[in-house]
């Protein structure tokens, strides 16, 4: 905590209001905006049925994150049957360490987008033990290029507009290339592509993790992943612990959920791994290490999940299937973007950013800007009431003495006047019986 | 003592807290050109509703319940409000908390829409204008009822001539959730707050229904909408869309009560 906590509050607040003033950011998130009020209008009118099948989803997730510990178990034994080893960090620590001794040093490192690993901090830890790591998704090539963190859960440079990624890779990768987006997709496949064949490591997320057939599920649309997790030599899994869920059919119906609301009709590929690469082609005789990766790896990551899913309010925040749905709806979000949020972008990002031990005072302002308008809300597909986590959490946060000052004192005079108040009219009510 | 035939507005002295003492005053002159009968609370509190969101849940339930009882001992027919907050605290904010209400709790345009049906319509002078019908967050998506939305729109398609359009978010189009889930948020915390993105992001709020609808009026039943729509679009210098609440424009409308 700061020497003069009070102070914080300014510092959090100016830097919104000078995203949203002089940056171009609220304009390249209106651009988003009305895209994908376009595209979620077309989900839904193909597929009338995505709330029943959130509705779904919603029953899993909460039977899931009731029986977290279990499921951690199951599908550790489930990874290991499978012949990949299975690791519970409980720390970010722990899991950046586990990763880094499987990584070594010296190596050619290829990411997919994971919030996970941004959560721990992953890429810039494999960096310090002198490896070269490279995300795969555009997104995250373009944030890892900027030096900046993602400000959506799918989309991490949604604050960019193309005029600036052209400028940024001609900084950064010295190509010279027009802001026209198909060009610059193109760049990054010509140097990515290059990346992909070469690398010793390939490192993904999850958006789902299968308890009884122990399998890692990802959705994407770049192939990126199909090529992180089936090029390199060496495949690990980083996921938190409560992206599993009992059956490989629930992990399923929890993609198709996931998609729909991201505003896919249909990503353009779903991949579900297993194991790594195998063959049974010589007399039936599995062998591991065929065409794909030799060895697999899954990390599952605690750091306040499983101490979280206890609380009777927050726990809910674990259902989230960062569909990030919710930020395209949010009043705040469409002028700062990402900025709105700590470690995680957004509302929801906040309660995230809290219990994986982001920054208190950065929290408790952003907290603030929330309006508690409900669309989050009423967008998110499994109804996470990320409004009353927000007023849950301010309330935890005041106990704990991180309050910005204009709150406190509009609270304390509030409270202080209208004790007086109901006194008096205690008073006169008293009277007027006497009368 | 009991005023069980009386109804208790409530929310004047917000009203004045925040400058909006016209709508203050609007509500009771309707009241009165309708030969409602009512009373007010001397003092009056204020804006306790809205402490338990800003982190301070305990000390306002404690407060609270001191009203709680007090308005045992008045005893009117019910509370009705121009202040939407409130009747989202009084009803499913408290009741989270684990109280009940002593009485019940109505948004002022749903008293009179139930008053009207009760006791019969008045008549309406016409007014032939476009109207972008607010529905409030707090009677809307965040209490995820339709009652209140419902008697809104039934109370407003009273007056003739008056043409009302509604939210276009994408599941309104095609159905899937009623225009009350998807209205807009008036964001009036945020104008408290951070005054210097308030009306930016309001503005944007609107946009898409805006552009799509064109309309002349924004009308609202929550008075601290009001007071966020008009400050926003004084800054934003949106000049061609009047803000007005419901008192208002049924001040200006009813003609004739039986």
């Amino acid at each position: 905590m700061n020497d003069d906590p009070e102070d914080f509050f300014p510092k959090y607040k100016e830097e919104l209001v000078k995203i949203a003033s002089e940056t171009d950011i609220p304009e390249a998130v209106k651009r988003s905006v009305t895209a994908y009020r376009v595209n979620i209008l077309k989900v839904f009118k193909s597929f009338p049925d995505s709330l029943q099948l959130a509705e779904e989803v919603r029953r899993i997730k909460e039977y899931s994150i009731n029986h977290i510990k279990e499921l951690v178990e199951e599908a550790c034994e489930s990874f290991e049957r499978n012949k990949a080893s299975c690791y519970l960090a409980k720390t970010a620590k722990e899991a950046n360490e586990i990763v880094g001794d499987l990584v070594g040093s010296g190596k050619l490192v290829v990411k997919a987008k994971s919030m996970v690993t941004e959560e721990i901090g992953l890429r810039e830890y494999l960096q310090e033990l002198g490896n070269e790591v490279w995300e795969t998704d555009l997104g995250e090539l373009i944030i890892q290029l900027a030096g900046e963190r993602p400000t959506h859960l799918i989309y991490p440079s949604i604050h960019m507009t193309r005029e600036r990624v052209a400028k940024l890779f001609k900084e950064k990768l010295g190509v010279e290339v027009e802001p026209d987006i198909s060009k610059l997709v193109a760049t990054a496949r010509r140097f990515l592509r290059d990346k992909l064949v070469k690398a010793d490591v390939g490192i993904s997320g999850a958006n789902a993790v299968a308890a009884d057939s122990g399998s890692i599920l990802t959705i994407e649309n770049e192939s990126n992943i199909r090529l992180s997790t089936a090029l390199p030599p060496k495949y690990i899994a980083v996921t938190g612990v409560e992206k599993i869920v009992p059956k490989l059919r629930d992990a399923l119906t929890v993609l198709e959920a996931t998609w729909r609301f991201i505003g896919y009709p249909a990503p353009s590929y779903v991949n579900m791994i297993f194991s790594a690469s195998k063959t049974g082609d010589i007399e039936n005789t599995v062998t591991y290490g065929a065409q794909g990766p030799k060895e697999m790896h899954v990390v599952l990551v605690d750091n306040g999940r499983i101490e979280v899913a206890k609380h009777p309010v927050l726990k809910e925040s674990l259902y989230c299937l960062k569909c990030g749905a919710c930020m395209f709806e949010c009043p705040i979000f469409t002028l700062v973007a990402g900025n709105y949020g700590d470690k995680y972008p957004g509302g929801i990002g906040l309660i995230w950013s809290y219990f994986t031990g982001g920054n208190k005072e950065r929290i408790t302002s952003m907290l603030y800007a929330c309006a508690l308008c409900y669309r989050c809300k009423e967008r998110c597909p499994l109804k996470i009431d990320t409004p009353r986590m927000i007023t849950t959490l301010r309330s935890m946060l005041v106990k704990e003495g991180y309050v910005p000052p204009q709150v406190r004192e509009i609270a304390e005079e509030t409270l202080e006047a209208n004790e007086k108040i109901l006194e008096e009219l205690e008073k006169n009510i008293q009277k007027n019986e006497r009368k | 003592m009991s005023q069980e035939d009386k109804v208790l507005y409530y929310g004047s002295a917000y009203l004045r807290k925040i400058g909006m003492q016209e709508i203050d005053e609007a509500s009771k002159k309707l009241l009165n050109k309708l030969g409602i009968n009512y009373m007010t609370l001397d003092p009056e509190p204020f804006g306790l509703e809205w402490i338990p969101g800003l982190g301070y849940p305990e000390k306002s339930l404690a407060l609270m319940k001191k009203f709680n009882e007090l308005l045992k001992k008045i005893n009117p027919c019910c509370v009705a409000s121009p202040l939407d907050g409130v009747i989202y605290m009084w009803n499913a904010g408290l009741e989270s908390m684990g109280l009940e209400p002593a009485v019940r709790f109505t948004d002022f345009s749903n008293f009179l829409y139930d008053w009207f049906m009760e006791r019969g319509k008045p008549e309406f002078n016409e007014y032939s204008k476009k109207a972008y019908l607010h529905y409030p967050c707090c009677i809307g998506r965040k209490l995820g009822k339709g009652i209140y939305a419902e008697k809104i729109l039934a109370l407003l398609k009273m007056i003739p001539g008056l043409v009302i359009v509604e939210t276009v978010h994408p599941d309104v189009q095609i159905g899937l959730r009623p225009p009350w889930a998807w209205s807009p948020c008036a964001l009036s915390s945020m104008q408290i707050l951070f005054p210097e993105l308030h009306s930016r992001a309001l503005v944007e709020e609107l946009r898409f229904d805006f552009e799509a609808h064109k309309p002349e009026v924004l009308v609202t039943p929550c008075a601290r909408a009001v007071w966020s729509f008009r400050n926003a679009f004084e800054k934003e210098n949106v000049k061609d869309v009047e803000v007005i609440h419901i008192s208002e424009l049924l001040l200006k409308t009813v003609r004739w009560v039986s």
